[in-house]
Formats: C-alpha cells, structure tokens, sequence
C-alpha cells in the first residue's frame, strides 16, 4: 500500500495540526515534524482532531481530547498537539479503516472487528460510546456477531455494513441519522433510554420494487446523514435534509431508510458532506454537490447558492476520492492532485486568504510541490493530507 | 424596535440581544442565572425561540432588553434569519470543558456577520467551575476577531452578571451610532409616524 508523509493546515487551536503548542494557525500545509520519518498509509480528520495509521500498524492520534477522542491519556497538557500512539489491544490487529467524527474514532481492522472510543454528542451534551459515559480507551463492539466489512463516521454517529449485508447504527438520532428510531423517540431513545441509541442495532430497509432486498456493500456518513449501497448500486439516506442535501427535494428529514433516486441515477461509488452539503463521485470521475450553497461550498460559483439536485461539476475530471467537512470540500484527481472549495474563514483551502472560494481551486504550497497527494481529510477547522515523495 | 411608551408615561428603550452557539454549551443557563429572579420567558419552543424580557435603567433611562435564545432550533447548525433581525448585541458561547463546542464559532460568526455586520459581538467560555485551569488557555478566536472575551459560569455565577451588563451596554451604544444601512433606515423612519408604520413600512419593503 502507498504511504507518505502527514500535512496539515488551518485553525488549531486545540491541537489538531500537531504542530506543537506554539502554531496555533497555518496557511500552507506544514509537514507534521514529530511522525515525518513514519511511514503514514491512512489518515482521518475529526472534527477537532487528527488520526493516522502507519505501515507497521501504529496509530497517532493529536487533537482536542476533552471526550477521549484520541483514545490515550494527554495528561499532560501539551501531548494533545503532538502525535502520540494509541496503545491496548487495537494495535495487535491489522488496522484497514479509519472514520472520526467530531468527538469520535473508530477503526476497522483485517478480520472485521470494530474498535471505538471517545464520545457521541447530542443537544443535552455527552451522549456516550456504547454506554452514557465515553470511552477512554479503544474498546471493541463486541455486541456484532459478524464481521463487519465496511464502517463511516457522521459528527456524532457511526454506521456499519456487515459481510452479510445488513446495516447497524449507533449515535445521535436527533437528525434522523442512525435511521432506526421514529422522529418521536429520537430524544435520547425516549422511553427506551439511551442504551438503544448507543448499542449497534440493525436497521431495516425496505427492498426496491423489481428487486430482492437489498445486500447492503458500503456505507457514507455526512455530518448528520447517512447513505448505504446495495449489490444493485441502489441508495438509501437518512438523516437531515434541510437545504435538501439528503437527496429528497422535500426538504424534510428522513428517520428511517428511503430509496434515494437521484443517487441511484448517478451510480456514486462515493458521497461525503459537510452539515448542509453533499458531494457525490461516479464510476467516470466526475464529482456532483447539492445542498446548500452559501461560502461557496458547492463549487459552482457564486450564482448557485442552493441545489435542489446533484449538480456536475464541469471543471472537474478523472476524480478519485472526495471528502468534506462543515462548508468546506474536496476533491483528489487520479495524479494526485487536489481542489478544495468553500469557506475560507479557517484557511483550510490552501488559499492563505479567508476569502470563500466559490469553484474548485488547486491546493497548493511548498510542501505540495515535490509530492503527490494520496488522501485528503476534511475537519471542522483543519484539512490533513497524506502524500508521497515524488522521485 | 423602536422606543415605546410605558403604562406611566415613561420613554422605555427596547433592545435586542440574541445569544448563539452550540446547543448544550449552557446559553439558556446563562440568562437564567442573570434573571435569576423573576424571569419571564415570554414564548415557549413555538417559534424555535425563547425570549426573556428584562428591565433595567441605564443613566437614569429605562431599558427593556428582550434576550432570544435559540430553544434547539441551532441543533441543524442554522438559525432563520428572522433570529438576527434588528438585533443590537450576540453573545456567542462556547463549553470551555468541551472544545468541540469551539469548532462551529467560525460558522456562527460568519452566519452573524452575514446579517448583522457591525453589531457588538461578546464570546464567553462558560462552564469554566468544572475546569478553572481553561482560564489560563488562550483561544485565538476571540483575539483573531478582536472580541471582548469572558470566562464565565453559569452554575457558580462567576461574570455572569458582567458579561450580560456590557452586552446591554454594548447594544445601547450600537443603537444610538448604528452603522449598519437597515439600522440606519429604521433609525430614520423612527422619526416619522407610530411603531405600527414602521411595521407596515417593514412589511412592504421585504415584499419588495
């Protein structure tokens, strides 16, 4: 597997660019000192903090630790904006995937285990990871009886698909985002306690007409939805639709798994969001956005404030990977380079301005000059890029 | 949002300030532990909103400040514009215990300015009783947007009364030099006619 070096960029003011407790700001991406001479093959970026893994199987974690989203004790004050390695019985399996969220980490290794720890946030507060308190350390989902093939991570949820297909959920579902729990119960499970929101549990979703029921492959989380896809390449979504960006032109939030037509149209073998926009990648590379549009966050520049419907982005070809956060997005081609666009406010577009960037503009930087983008992480204030040295 | 006239005759200043961050960060705390006594929520979560009137003097004048707090409507990470309108003063909070809470303020900001460009605008970390040690931490956005910061506590009282009585302050002064275009408009159709034409006035122009 390709590896290289971790960047970071933006606001971070709680340590998320582990750059030390000295820059608290950066406009260009900064090569992370401390873990330069690993050698990094996935990254992450939560919402207020950062996660990679290396070719050995070592994991760093850096970043705010307030809910223990960085999964190892930070004591001392400034070990949370230096990388530092999470320990315990995680690192004894082969990790594969990484997900974070905004006060969350999870990973999912080789044989299908899940790892967790940290805490779900809901609008009281701590919410919990698996039972009300958080999870300090990396504690294993032990409730799945299967493997589990495929995992996303919303601000305050994670979704998982399983080798035989079916979905679980667990988090937040105040936004309708873990799909299993009926808009009246959503306040922390309402008399189901919190437990039922917090434990993995199924969710059911209805079969297309014409076909069998769906066997569930790949799971996408944004900040408050969620969409999975079946063998067939049908999409079901769930979770917050007020600007529209769940794929439903009702504007009306979805509880419990619907059948997405528009994506299913588009075949996206990627989707990821901020709070209020979707991008969505198809089998050609080309990348579509909807939602909501102000600070420039759909890429189709400044006429288009709000999209009903996916919407191409035409100056973008032979696309690979796409990420987003909060108002911000992005995109990685198949050479390894990579535009971002929309809110400039937290200088995570390589810009070095805070203005908004209304069409896809390249990440740029010194750093970047000699390397080649490998992956991109979108967080709530920073942006993480792994990259390789080109010879 | 003009000056009315109370039951005895006197000239009463009307205010609005609006509080906003994330849910959970202890904003609706704040403004009871203010009004701790004989608060009055005037409407409950029916508009998304809740607002506590407070009568205060100022200089010997009568103050009626309504605070607006956001009732859960900022768990979809937006608030309905009508939420900023005309308001003089925003208190924009965060848990200094749970730096999460600190992610959104540049969106909250931005959502501010983008309505209300000039008002004043108070950032407060609350919650400092649970961890007194977050005082000493220097959260850049308030240096960055040079905004009056407070470390507060809602549950053991600390500031509170301080951040509430320079956000009245600030709001009077923001009314009295608007220089904000609608402030500036309103301010002038104060001089003509009753409050009810400035309403119908205000109706016709967002018609427009």
């Amino acid at each position: 597997m390709p590896s290289g070096v971790i960047l970071t960029l933006g606001e971070g003011s709680v340590g998320q660019l582990g750059l030390g407790d000295e820059v608290m700001t950066r406009k260009k991406p900064a090569v992370v000192p401390d873990i330069s001479q690993e050698e990094i093959k996935k990254i992450k970026a939560g919402g207020m903090h950062t996660v990679c893994l290396t070719n050995t199987n070592k994991i760093y974690t850096f970043g705010c630790n307030d809910e223990f989203a960085l999964g190892r004790p930070t004591d001392d004050d400034d070990s949370e904006y230096s990388p530092k390695l999470v320990l315990g019985p995680v690192t004894q399996n082969q990790v594969v995937h990484l997900t974070a969220g905004d006060s969350h980490t999870c990973v999912l290794t080789e044989t299908g285990r899940v790892f967790v720890w940290g805490s779900f946030r809901d609008s009281r507060g701590r919410l919990g990871m698996m039972k009300p308190k958080e999870a300090k350390t990396p504690t294993e989902l032990t409730t799945i009886k299967e493997p589990v093939i495929d995992v996303a991570s919303g601000n305050d949820h994670v979704a998982m698909a399983t080798a035989s297909g079916q979905v679980l959920t667990m988090g937040c579902s105040e936004q309708g985002q873990i799909g299993r729990v009926s808009r009246y119960f959503n306040d922390r499970g309402g008399r189901r306690t919190i437990v039922y929101l917090l434990v993995p549990t199924k969710i059911c979703i209805h079969k297309v007409r014409g076909f069998k029921k769906p066997k569930i492959i790949k799971v996408f989380c944004s900040a408050y939805a969620t969409w999975v896809v079946s063998t067939d390449g049908h999409i079901f979504g769930f979770g917050l639709n007020n600007y529209k960006q769940l794929g439903f032109e009702d504007g009306v939030n979805r509880h419990m798994p619907e059948h997405v037509d528009q994506f299913s149209d588009i075949g996206c073998v990627q989707i990821a969001g901020g709070q209020h926009h979707t991008l969505l990648l198809d089998k050609h590379g080309s990348v579509y956005s909807l939602g909501r549009g102000e600070y420039g966050r759909l890429g189709h520049g400044t006429d288009i404030t709000q999209a009903d419907e996916p919407i191409k982005i035409n100056t973008l070809q032979n696309i690979t990977s796409i990420s987003a956060s909060s108002a911000v997005s992005f995109a990685l081609d198949k050479d390894g380079k990579a535009w971002g666009w929309g809110l400039g406010t937290n200088l995570q577009l390589t810009t070095g301005t805070e203005d908004d960037v209304w069409t896809p503009t390249q990440l740029t930087g010194r750093n970047l000059e000699t390397r080649k983008i490998l992956e991109i992480g979108s967080g709530g204030q920073h942006t993480v890029i792994l990259a390789q040295d080109q010879p | 949002m003009s000056s009315i006239i109370d039951d005895k005759g006197n000239d009463v200043e009307k205010l609005k300030i609006i509080c906003l961050g994330d849910s959970a960060v202890g904003k609706s705390k704040l403004v009871e532990r203010f009004l701790m006594d004989g608060y009055k929520p005037q409407q409950q979560s029916t508009y998304a909103l809740t607002l506590f009137n407070y009568e205060t003097k100022i200089n010997g004048k009568k103050i009626s400040v309504d605070f607006w707090d956001t009732a859960g409507q900022e768990r979809f990470s937006s608030m309905h514009p009508s939420y900023y309108h005309q308001a003089q003063a925003c208190i924009l909070v965060f848990d200094a215990t749970r730096k999460v809470t600190y992610k959104n303020l540049s969106n909250w900001y931005k959502e501010l300015r983008q309505y209300r460009p000039d008002i004043p605008c108070l950032l407060v970390a609350n919650k400092i009783d649970v961890d007194l040690s977050v005082t000493k931490r220097n959260f850049a956005f308030g240096t960055k947007y040079n905004l009056p910061q407070y470390f507060v506590s809602a549950a053991n009282g600390t500031n509170v009364v301080k951040v509430f009585r320079d956000a009245i302050k600030a709001a009077m002064s923001y009314k009295q030099n608007p220089t904000d275009f609608v402030d500036q408009v309103l301010a002038e159709l104060e001089h003509f006619g009753s409050p009810e034409d400035d309403l119908i006035n205000l109706t016709s122009k967002n018609d427009g």
